[in-house]
């Protein structure tokens, strides 16, 4: 039998629809704004300032960093990253909380600190470099920009509320089965635990499409400059060329004010077709009906 | 995800390992490949100029090939000190006062360099006068090759000539002028605010009574070694006396400091302006504002600023209000960039004869800064040179070469540029600063320098551009720093004692 | 005679934790062998590095290098604790983490929450991806919307106060607002970002709960508030706790970004990270931020075993370690 929707029913979701659009709205704006703006001609931008539609077309700002073969070079380097580094992160991320997750692991709860721990204390700038320049020889290697985050112990604390929510019959009817934990977690649990993994890939892919604090610390030769190096060093640039000695270094217009809203673009773009791939995988159903209160 | 897609990406894994290191492996052991670290981006033709110069310096026998690697502005500071801690291989290296050089020196990591000079770099040596270099050494000694082209920073005013024409004023030939002037523009446009000073604290010379001061040929009130940009420690005249302006007022700074107020009251200065990122960016050059100040004497900023303006219909021109007389300004020669030897290079002979052959004539060190001759650029007569091709600069010559001999002047400075820039490259025209060649060791007062600059960055920016009143912000100021800045004032004036002594 | 058996007592205590050790390992060698890529990541990524912070406690030297620097004890925090302004800072540092954390993440769970509930599937994916766009948007870029937003001259707000008749508030000269100001920017940026995590919790939810509690007659906001909310409160509790952890770190990105230099707002926005920045850029002393980072470090550690050890009291399955 069911109820009739009472008007607490009907405030609750104009509420929830109220809300969300809204939000929804106040954080599409300036990304509209920011993409129509990196179309229009620099000359109203100076003048006017931001526009609502674009008044007179122009791709000035995207021609100027597309030109020469840098950006492609970094568009490059920047997938391979985030391809690579996403993948191999998850793999040893997932397989790591899996460990901590689970009820029969006795030190799971000492591990937990220390993987912790890291979090808090943070990297001295000096002991990270010396460590991978020095040591690792990692330096202008592209294995600098992916291994530093392989594990990123947010992620691993995240997954790990994601397995311990999983039955442990599971386990225990696998054990049952003489299957040993390797094949559990490879055969049962990561194919139940879509969304978990789901999320963990894409926040790593997140962080490797918007480093450039690894590419500064690391990387000496623009072969293997990321996107967001390229975009910050033009940037800065581009600022203190003022400074410097009042001349620049391009005969021609740079279009500074789209120039900006250009490299927001180019960094959302590619970033922007991935989520909604990884979305589908946010439905319900995937985990099998694993969850039980 | 299954095992064989796993395969199969741990094998493109490899593949793009040993892509990478084929990419990084260094070419044959016969040259050897000197690495050189340099602010800021590649040019538009410098990888077209590197082999050029590469193949001169071959054919005089210097035998190298040249690594640059680009550090961005906005993480200079912390690279390179990463670099020089993390002992990278490293031959050459940017650095300058207003960096960190004082500080990397007292850490050991820079060569001193006379012995090198003396054998190897007669060339670096005979371009820069004896003042540049008695002026340049650290606590005595030679840490750095001096890169400037004048004794003094050109400083100027740019303000829009065509309103300057529309209301009705001969040029401005004064700092009176240039006030009248911005009042009558704000009179003319209400929603502008014509003075268009920098409020963040690490571009602080640029603020408003910072740069006024800097034209002040009577009392010469300048900064001290202690802080490069603060005049809260200053020098009045010549005596090498250290003054503080929280128990000595000096009227000049006062009237300045409530001119500031007065401005920013009557609306000359943006309300907002110690949040604006982009100051002279953003408002002077999208017409916002009228006037700029600029590190040069002529007119000849960034082309493509100029072009904004001048799609606003305005035209810029330069206000320069340093006097032509010689002997009323005070320098200690100190120059802004150096380029120094790393202690830990294995190549130092080959670095300072790499330097060296690029000071040894004009046609090197213009090929250099400016590219190939009649392809990307060409003389103006004897002094100037103009663009062909492509990009302005070759190499970014301030970081790398730049002296005062042989540098060219860009061919759209007009004549008062010209004479002006003659005069601030003669070492008559200055007083000579009796604390020239001083050095200021900051390790015994370092603490008291972290802990007055975490204060001073409240107080002073909005001092300098007049958004707070100058005297309860002077007072607050003083509550909170005044024993500290005493500290190292008394520090400093020791140290100037004892140099003086000498 | 009792001396050594005592000491053998010692040596068997050793002996019997190691069999264990073993035993265990040995037990669940497949499980631990799982980790064993993670364990090595942590080893050498994240607990090699902390020997950089022993700089804090020297007079760092490139001649004398990490090891072999003079050991200056605690000469290195004086810059810090000698002053008054760490007090502000530390203050200001734990407010605003407080408030982004408390705020931004309750804000996020709602937002999980709310958007699970949309039956308009099209309307449902569209929010969830727009969502997410600020967190692309860097805050150097952020803090020019913000400019444009409040400045006095051009501002969207101001101008809105003109028209409607108040009087136009000077927002980048009231410190008292920024906190505020601040707590809606990280909104903005991270809520959707936060809000991911959430929604994959939710997507874990077995149908079934909210089929029984149908059955039983209650409403879809009471299907929330007993079926949604109680099963997201493990996560929610989790992403809390490590953000306490981290809670003496100020948003260095964001605050210099949108702040800068503005001395006017640092009394409320001026955050250890930045005053150290500010205090140091001169000095350009390695040694003295290091000094700086380990008191962020260790007051964090010492904050988060004090709340972890709150939680395993109270829910002893959600606890971090």
């Amino acid at each position: 039998m069911r109820r009739p929707r009472g008007v607490g029913e009907v405030v609750f979701f104009a509420l929830v629809y109220i809300v969300v659009i809204l939000f929804a709205l106040v954080c599409l704006f300036p990304f509209y704004l920011i993409l129509i703006n990196s179309f229009v001609d620099n000359k109203i931008l100076n003048q006017d300032g931001y526009q609502l539609y674009i008044k007179k077309l122009s791709f000035d700002s995207y021609k100027f960093l597309f030109q020469g073969t840098q950006a492609y070079t970094s568009y490059r380097v920047t997938l391979i990253v985030t391809a690579l580094g996403s993948v191999l992160a998850t793999v040893i991320t997932s397989t790591y909380a899996f460990v901590l997750s689970h009820r029969k692991a006795k030190y799971r709860h000492i591990m937990s600190f220390f993987t912790y721990v890291p979090m808090v204390m943070g990297t001295g700038l000096v002991g990270f470099y010396l460590l991978v320049a020095q040591w690792l020889h990692l330096k202008d290697t592209i294995w600098a920009l992916i291994f530093p985050y392989l594990l990123n112990p947010f992620l691993v604390f995240v997954l790990v509320n994601f397995f311990r929510a999983l039955p442990y019959e599971l386990y225990e009817s696998a054990a049952i089965d003489g299957a040993n934990d390797i094949y559990v977690f490879f055969r049962i649990v990561l194919p139940i635990s879509i969304p978990g993994i789901a999320t963990v890939i894409l926040f790593y892919a997140l962080t490797y499409w918007n480093d450039w604090w690894l590419a500064i610390l690391f990387i000496n030769h623009d072969y293997l400059h990321p996107l967001q190096m390229m975009i910050r060093s033009l940037m800065s640039q581009i600022n203190a060329t003022q400074y410097v000695m009042g001349r620049s270094m391009y005969i021609q217009s740079v279009p500074s004010e789209g120039l900006k809203l250009a490299t927001v673009c180019i960094t959302i773009g590619p970033i922007v077709f991935l989520y909604p791939l990884i979305q589908r995988y946010f439905v319900k159903g995937l985990t099998l009906g694993a969850v039980k209160g | 995800m299954n095992r064989t897609k796993i395969l199969c990406l741990v094998l493109m894994a490899v593949f793009v390992t040993m892509g990478a290191f084929a990419n990084g492996a260094k070419e044959g052991a016969n040259p050897v490949t000197l690495s050189i670290v340099q602010p800021s981006e590649k040019t538009a033709i410098f990888d077209s100029l590197l082999p050029v110069i590469e193949k001169g310096l071959q054919t005089d026998g210097v035998n190298v090939k040249l690594d640059v690697i680009f550090v961005p502005w906005s993480d200079l500071a912390t690279k390179t000190q990463v670099m020089l801690a993390g002992q990278d291989n490293v031959d050459l290296m940017f650095d300058a006062p207003w960096l960190h050089m004082n500080q990397m020196i007292a850490q050991g990591y820079y060569e001193e360099l006379t012995s090198l000079l003396n054998t190897y770099g007669q060339n670096i040596l005979r371009t820069r006068p004896k003042e540049m270099w008695d002026a340049n050494k650290f606590n005595g000694k030679i840490m750095g090759i001096p890169l400037g082209l004048f004794f003094q920073q050109p400083h100027g005013w740019a303000i829009r000539a065509d309103l300057r024409e529309k209301l009705g004023f001969s040029p401005l030939k004064t700092y009176a002028d240039i006030v009248k002037y911005a009042y009558a523009v704000k009179k003319d446009n209400p929603k502008m605010f014509p003075l268009s000073f920098d409020g963040n604290y690490s571009n602080i010379q640029y603020g408003l009574v910072n740069w006024k001061m800097l034209d002040d040929s009577d009392t010469n009130i300048r900064f001290t070694q202690a802080f490069p940009a603060s005049l809260m420690l200053y020098y009045k005249n010549n005596d090498g006396v250290v003054h503080n302006m929280f128990d000595e007022m000096d009227p000049k700074l006062d009237t300045a400091l409530k001119e500031a107020r007065q401005f920013y009251m009557d609306g000359l200065i943006n309300p907002d302006v110690l949040s604006i990122k982009d100051i002279q960016d953003d408002f002077y050059n999208t017409g916002k504002a009228a006037v700029l100040p600029i590190r040069l004497f002529s007119n000849n900023r960034s082309t493509d600023k100029l072009n904004n303006i001048k799609a606003l219909g305005g035209s810029s021109e330069p206000v320069v209000l340093a006097t032509k007389t010689p002997g009323k300004v005070i320098s200690n020669f100190v120059m802004d960039n150096f380029i120094c030897v790393t202690k830990i290079s294995k190549n130092k002979e080959l670095a300072i004869r790499f330097l060296d052959w690029v000071n040894k004539n004009t046609d090197n060190y213009n090929l250099v800064e400016h590219g190939v001759k009649g392809k990307d650029w060409a003389p103006v007569g004897t002094e100037k040179w103009k663009n062909i091709t492509g990009a302005e600069f070759g190499w970014q010559a301030y970081a790398l070469s730049w002296n005062p001999l042989y540098n060219l002047l860009p061919e759209a400075d007009d004549a008062n540029a010209i004479v002006m820039q003659k005069l601030i490259a003669t070492s008559s025209y200055f007083v000579k600063d009796v604390t020239a060649g001083f050095t200021f060791d900051a390790q015994p007062v370092k603490n008291e320098i972290a802990q007055y600059q975490g204060i001073e960055g409240k107080y002073y920016p909005a001092l300098m551009n007049g958004v707070l009143d100058p005297a309860d912000t002077m007072a607050k100021f003083k509550s909170e720093a005044a024993p500290t800045l005493k500290i190292i004032q008394d520090e400093l004036q020791k140290q100037i004692n004892a140099f003086l002594k000498k | 005679m009792e001396g050594k058996i005592n000491q053998g007592a010692g040596k068997n205590e050793f002996g019997e934790a190691l069999i264990r050790f073993f035993k265990e390992v040995k037990s669940n060698k497949y499980l631990y062998i799982l980790a064993i890529p993670g364990i090595l990541f942590l080893v050498v990524f994240a607990y090699v590095p902390l020997v950089g912070h022993a700089l804090a406690f020297e007079d760092f030297k490139l001649s004398t290098g990490l090891f072999h620097s003079k050991f200056v004890g605690f000469e290195n925090f004086k810059f810090f604790f000698g002053g008054r302004d760490w007090l502000v800072v530390t203050k200001n540092t734990l407010v605003l983490n407080g408030l982004f954390l408390g705020i931004g993440l309750s804000f996020a769970l709602l937002l999980a929450v709310f958007i699970n509930e949309m039956k308009n599937v099209p309307l449902k994916k569209v929010s969830q991806s727009f969502i997410f766009l600020p967190y692309f948007i860097s805050w150097q870029v952020i803090a020019i919307m913000i400019y444009a937003l409040l400045n006095s001259s051009t501002g969207f707000i101001s101008q809105m106060f003109i028209t409607l008749g108040l009087k136009p508030i000077s927002w980048y000269s009231r410190p008292d607002m920024w906190p505020g100001i601040l707590t809606f920017a990280n909104i903005f940026k991270y809520a959707g970002y936060n809000s991911i995590i959430f929604l994959a919790t939710i997507a874990g939810i077995s149908e079934e709960l909210y089929e029984s509690a149908r059955i039983d007659g209650a409403s879809r906001f009471q299907q929330v508030r007993h079926v949604t909310l109680p099963l997201l409160r493990p996560i929610f509790i989790i992403m809390l706790l490590m953000g306490i952890g981290r809670i003496f770190y100020g948003d260095f990105g964001m605050i210099y970004g949108i702040v800068a230099d503005n001395g006017v707002l640092f009394p409320t926005t001026d955050v250890i990270d930045t005053y150290s920045y500010r205090a140091l850029r001169q000095v350009g002393n390695l040694s003295m931020s290091s000094a700086v980072v380990l008191y962020q470090s260790v007051m964090g550690l010492i904050t988060i075993i004090v709340f972890n050890w709150i939680v395993r009291r109270i829910e002893p399955d959600v606890r971090l370690f």
